[in-house]
């Protein structure tokens, strides 16, 4: 449970960052919290020749809203557990707080990154799993270029993503959550602080009435990465009533393949994300009631 | 002055919690070199190449070594415990010509760091050809033999019958079968195995600090390994986390390192990590069952057979202790006129399966408990009633059941069982319970009753030999060292007791060759029972030793001596006292040692029944399985400390609970790989999957010893497995779940539910 040798690096600037990554590309990896990274050095899963430990760069660790584009902006370095009790997130995009929550123990918050989970791309995460639903975009640069990646051409499957080798993630942006809205996630965990073996997330909008006006559901754990789920969203609108919530997440099926491995059978999984997306809207849609009579 | 049964806190515990334990990854001498293992990657192969040039080029590298480069230590290890019974199958340090287990050493790696070391281990180029993998029991039996020179996989059959066995169930009412298996436990103390071995070239002496449960059997095993004398071996166990059993032997990174360590002349240093762990140190329960029940209409047991295998792994390091531990303990605290168990220990390409906590006991529990519950549903009988039926009575004890085990036939001493049984179902409200609602939202609630007997202690001896420090404290050194249990504290109060001396003038080593001269070491939970009362006989001769040289000094006969809160002095002359240290000053001027040493030999084992009572709740939307309350009522024998035995029981039943819900390494059963050695997905219970314990206490005086103690390390494992599953069962009667198969996971309450019925999956 040694690392193999690497060289080391702790630039003071994102420039610096990424004309390293520009000179090692494949070769180097980038140490954000390091609560994923460094359990594959020890296990010696991942070699890299090069650490590029970003910890140090200025400008990534804000939270921002952006009221003329109403998006949020968080940066890559930002700590699980600053998501859970941010007021700009709270207000405007609590479903990330709300996976944040859920994220291992608290050790784990306190050094671990949006930018190192999302890059990380773990089919259970849940910040890849909040950030599917919302529809959020990742901000990216290298050291000549820019571009924003829609979340959903993202991952590339298990641990994959469509990062370049010479590409690094400075920021999360979400749209702002439309007044009455309500966000919640649920998942099944075997212990406190485990993986989830299945995961949902709701954001919910209803209109002045109380009738769904728009809905954002993902499931997590059942796919080799968070999966939208749209005909569940299709299904919610315009609804009010506990049993046709029931009903879309059923919906949930038709979106998801899940793998069968020593944790769970497909079937389990299944079964689990129906549930959980359930539980989820349930308490979304409850949430979304609560935020109404407060508009 | 009485110290015994008092709460009293750990001498031990101020230097461990601020961090100034010294363990053996805290012992690097200067000059230290470090060991690492190349490991079969296969779970069986023939080696067909082993190239260790490349490793043997990389800077920071001494050595590296295949078999042939350490031919005198390449010889299987002695046996375990010889059994007749027993083909045992012994390894060597490392594997030649073909491996057995994913994980068995097949080179080594020293070198100037860890880190070089596992760099280099990934350049020794091995060549395997893959054999088919044994990996189940039952099929493995008649399977090509896994061992060169074998004839078959089955290393050993154990057969007990009492009465007239399996015959007697043509007598019964009713007969009862279930299935039931126990999953591949990994033990994992907090502390994974290491060694330093320290060559003394000079005086030709070895110094070995090794986390160990027993340093003298470490050092006869490593004399005979070594060739060397055993006088020419000091074995140190420094504070050593945990152990359960599976640091009771020496394994191949023991010899190899000692072996190196002298052949270069530097100190050698192996520090096992957690996936060392997973792969090379024994592991346990691993059985299968087929068990019958048999009982009359209102009922009463008329047999238990039961026909099991112990998947053995490919070795059989420890011999068959667990396998005949399991049959032993089946009949627990009832009475059972007619009993057969007819056990198989089959060999398969899985590491090697040696005692951990319990050894075999909460197997046999699971299989008598599980029968009871079932016999009970069968007969419609509430499950608790069928246990007071057949409870062995106190006008019944003490009671031979009828089994033989190591030469002596079992004798259960006085107790009152089914007192015992009732305080934990009136504590955790059985009967109010059974006529209430038993859901709560999607939660459905159920309650389990598991009843054990604990065998404790009962073979070899151990010593305590007591001296005078030169300020007037008495130092006790045992063989039995420990490994968390508190035996400084525990082993202090008797000896304060005994010797009639505050607490604070005793100090208590352990782990040490040199500090007591024979000892056997600590498991079987024996240490209080034979320690504890070694320690009582040595303060018998220590006070006679200290009181005639007294009486040289007063120039008195030591029958007009008196012995007082540690000053001696002449009867009716109190000006004529010597406290101890000036006793021990008079000593030291006339060159004396003031010392004494005890051995005490066990007669048989002791035991204690005691029962488990626990109620759960399962959500009917994810199968999660939670624990609401535990109670536990045992028999403690006369207690030393309630602290350290509340603190046993309650380590013991959260293992238990690990094995009923959490733990099981899932192999391959194709290629015999391991799917989850990491803590990734091994999964150990956590505090917080962990509900508070509510503990009572009976104490009946053991028999077999003047104290009366009895061991109560491992009675808190045996009967959570039980328990859980029964109050699983009744969670879930609407559905017919059977929980038979360890552990039991949400996936498969779910599978059951819905495909109908039990299945065998294997899940975690
Ligand atoms: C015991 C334990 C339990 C855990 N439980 C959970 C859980 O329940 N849910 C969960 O979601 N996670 C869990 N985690 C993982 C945790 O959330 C990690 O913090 C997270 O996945 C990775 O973030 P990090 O900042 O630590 O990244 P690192 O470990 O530093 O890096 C992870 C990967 O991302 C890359 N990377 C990091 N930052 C960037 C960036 N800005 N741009 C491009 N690439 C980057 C790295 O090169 C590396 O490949 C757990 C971890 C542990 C140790």
């Amino acid at each position: 449970m040694k690392p193999a040798a690497f060289e080391y690096v702790c630039p003071d600037t994102l420039e610096e960052a990424l004309s390293y990554l520009d000179l090692w590309g494949d070769s180097a990896k980038i140490l954000a919290g390091g609560q994923s990274l460094v359990p594959l050095l020890n296990m010696r899963l991942a070699q890299p020749q090069y650490i590029i430990d970003i910890n140090r760069l200025p400008g990534l660790s804000g939270i921002t809203r952006h009221p003329d584009t109403r998006t949020v902006e968080i940066g890559a370095l930002v700590r699980h557990h600053q998501l859970i009790s941010n007021p700009i997130l709270l207000a405007h995009a609590s479903l990330l707080s709300e996976a944040a929550r859920y994220i291992g123990h608290i050790a784990i918050r306190s050094r671990g990154t949006i930018g190192g989970s999302i890059a990380h791309a773990d089919p259970s995460g849940e910040l890849p799993l909040a950030v599917t639903a919302l529809r959020g975009h990742l901000k990216v640069r290298s050291r000549h270029s820019q571009r924003t990646i829609p979340i959903e051409d993202f991952f590339g499957g298990y641990y994959m993503t469509a990062l370049e080798p010479n590409e690094l993630i400075y920021a999360v942006e979400v749209l702002e959550s439309p007044i009455r809205t309500g966000c919640a996630v649920k998942e099944f965990q075997r212990r406190h602080g485990d993986f989830a073996l299945a995961s949902a997330a709701a954001a919910i909008t209803v209109d002045e009435s109380g009738a769904v006006l728009q809905a954002r559901v993902a499931v997590g754990g059942v796919a080799p990465n968070a999966v939208t789920c749209s005909k569940v969203e299709e299904a919610l609108c315009g609804q009010t009533n506990n049993n046709q919530f029931s009903l879309a997440a059923e919906l949930v099926a038709q979106h998801i393949d899940p793998p069968e491995d020593i944790q769970a059978s497909a079937d389990y999984r299944r079964h689990l994300a129906i549930a959980l997306a359930a539980e989820a809207i349930d308490s979304a849609y409850e949430r979304a009631l609560w935020a109404k009579e407060e508009a | 002055m009485a110290y015994i049964g008092q709460r009293m806190t750990r001498v031990e515990d101020e230097r461990l919690v601020t961090g100034q334990g010294q363990y053996v990854s805290d012992i690097t001498p200067s000059g230290t070199l470090h060991l690492a293992v190349v490991r079969s990657l296969h779970a069986h192969a023939r080696i067909t190449h082993l190239d260790l040039s490349s490793a043997q080029c990389l800077d920071g590298v001494i050595g590296v070594y295949g078999p042939d480069d350490v031919l005198p230590i390449m010889k299987p290890f002695p046996p375990g415990m010889v059994d007749a019974r027993l083909q045992a199958r012994m390894p060597t340090p490392l594997a030649t010509g073909r491996v057995h287990y994913v994980g068995e050493p097949v080179a080594v790696v020293v070198a100037l760091s860890r880190y070089i070391a596992e760099d280099a281990v990934r350049l020794v180029e091995v060549n395997y050809e893959p054999l088919p993998a044994v990996t189940d029991p039952v099929a493995g039996e008649y399977a090509d033999p896994i061992h060169d020179g074998a004839d078959s996989n089955l290393a050993a059959e154990i057969a007990y019958r009492v009465g007239a066995g399996a015959d007697a169930l043509k007598d019964a009412d009713l007969v009862v079968q279930t299935s039931l298996r126990l999953g591949r436990v990994v033990g994992h103390p907090m502390e994974p195995r290491g060694i330093v071995a320290i060559y003394d070239s000079e005086q030709q002496n070895l110094s070995v600090y090794a986390g160990t449960q027993g340093v003298h059997g470490f050092r006869k095993s490593l004399a005979d390994m070594l060739g060397l004398s055993e006088s020419r071996i000091r074995v140190v166990a420094p504070d050593t986390g945990g152990g359960f059993g599976l640091k009771t032997r020496i394994y191949p990174e023991d010899v190899l390192a000692a072996y190196l360590a002298m052949r270069l002349n530097r100190p050698v240093k192996w520090q096992g990590d957690r996936y060392e762990e997973f792969i090379s140190t024994n592991q346990e329960r691993d059985q299968w069952h087929r068990a019958k029940i048999g009982v009359k209409r209102d009922g009463r047991i008329v047999a238990v057979v039961d026909e099991y295998y112990q998947d053995q792994g490919a070795y059989t390091p420890s011999g068959i202790i667990v396998a005949d531990t399991t049959a032993v303990s089946i009949m627990g605290p009832y009475r059972v006129p007619n009993f057969e168990a007819v056990g198989k220990v089959v060999v398969t390409n899985k590491v090697p399966v040696g005692p951990y906590r319990g050894a075999g006991r909460p197997q046999g529990t699971f299989v008598m408990e599980r029968l009871m519950d079932h016999a009970a549903d069968a007969l419609g009988m509430d499950r608790v009633q069928i246990r007071r039926i057949n409870l062995l009575t106190p006008d019944q004890l003490p009671y031979q059941n009828g089994i033989s085990s190591r030469g002596a036939l079992m004798t259960l001493p006085y107790g009152e069982y089914q007192k015992t049984m009732e305080q934990v179902v009136d504590a955790i409200q059985y009967e109010q319970y059974r006529d209430t609602v038993r859901c709560e939202g999607d939660w459905r609630l159920g309650i389990g009753i598991a009843n054990y007997l604990e065998m404790s202690g009962g073979v070899g001896f151990e010593g305590a030999k007591m001296r005078l420090l030169s300020d007037g404290r008495v130092q006790i050194a045992t063989g039995a060292s420990g490994q968390g249990q508190g035996h400084r504290t525990a082993i202090g109060q008797v000896a304060a007791d005994r010797l009639g001396l505050p607490f604070e003038q005793i100090v208590v080593v352990e782990g040490d060759t040199a500090a007591i001269e024979r000892g056997i070491g600590t498991f079987g939970s024996r240490t209080m029972i034979m320690a504890g009362n070694a320690t009582t006989q040595a303060a018998k001769g220590f006070r006679q030793r200290l009181l005639a040289f007294a009486a040289d000094l007063f120039e008195a006969s030591p029958e007009d001596l008196m012995w007082q809160h540690g000053t001696i002095s002449v009867s009716g002359v109190p000006a004529r006292a010597l406290s101890l240290a000036q006793i021990a000053e008079e000593a030291l001027t006339r060159q004396q040692e003031l010392e004494y040493e005890a051995y005490f030999d066990a007669s048989g084992p002791a035991f204690g029944m005691g029962t488990h009572g626990v109620e759960v709740a399962v959500n009917t939307k994810t199968w999660e399985v939670k624990i609401r309350q535990y109670r536990i009522c045992h028999d403690g024998g006369v207690i030393v400390n309630p602290l350290l035995v509340e603190g046993q029981t309650i380590g013991g039943t959260v293992q238990g609970l690990g094995t009923a819900l959490f733990e099981a390494l899932i192999i391959d059963p194709d290629s015999g790989q391991p799917q989850n050695a990491s803590f990734l997905d091994y999964l150990l219970p956590g505090a917080g999957e962990m509900p508070d314990f509510m503990i009572t206490e009976v104490e009946y005086p053991d028999p077999t010893n003047p104290e009366g103690f009895k061991g109560v390390a491992e009675g808190g494992v045996m009967p959570p497995m039980a328990a859980v599953c029964a109050a699983i069962e009744d969670a879930l009667k609407e559905w017919h779940v059977r929980a038979d198969v360890l552990p039991i996971t949400p996936n498969d309450i779910f599978l059951q539910v819905t495909r109908g019925g039990a299945h065998e999956t294997r899940s975690i």
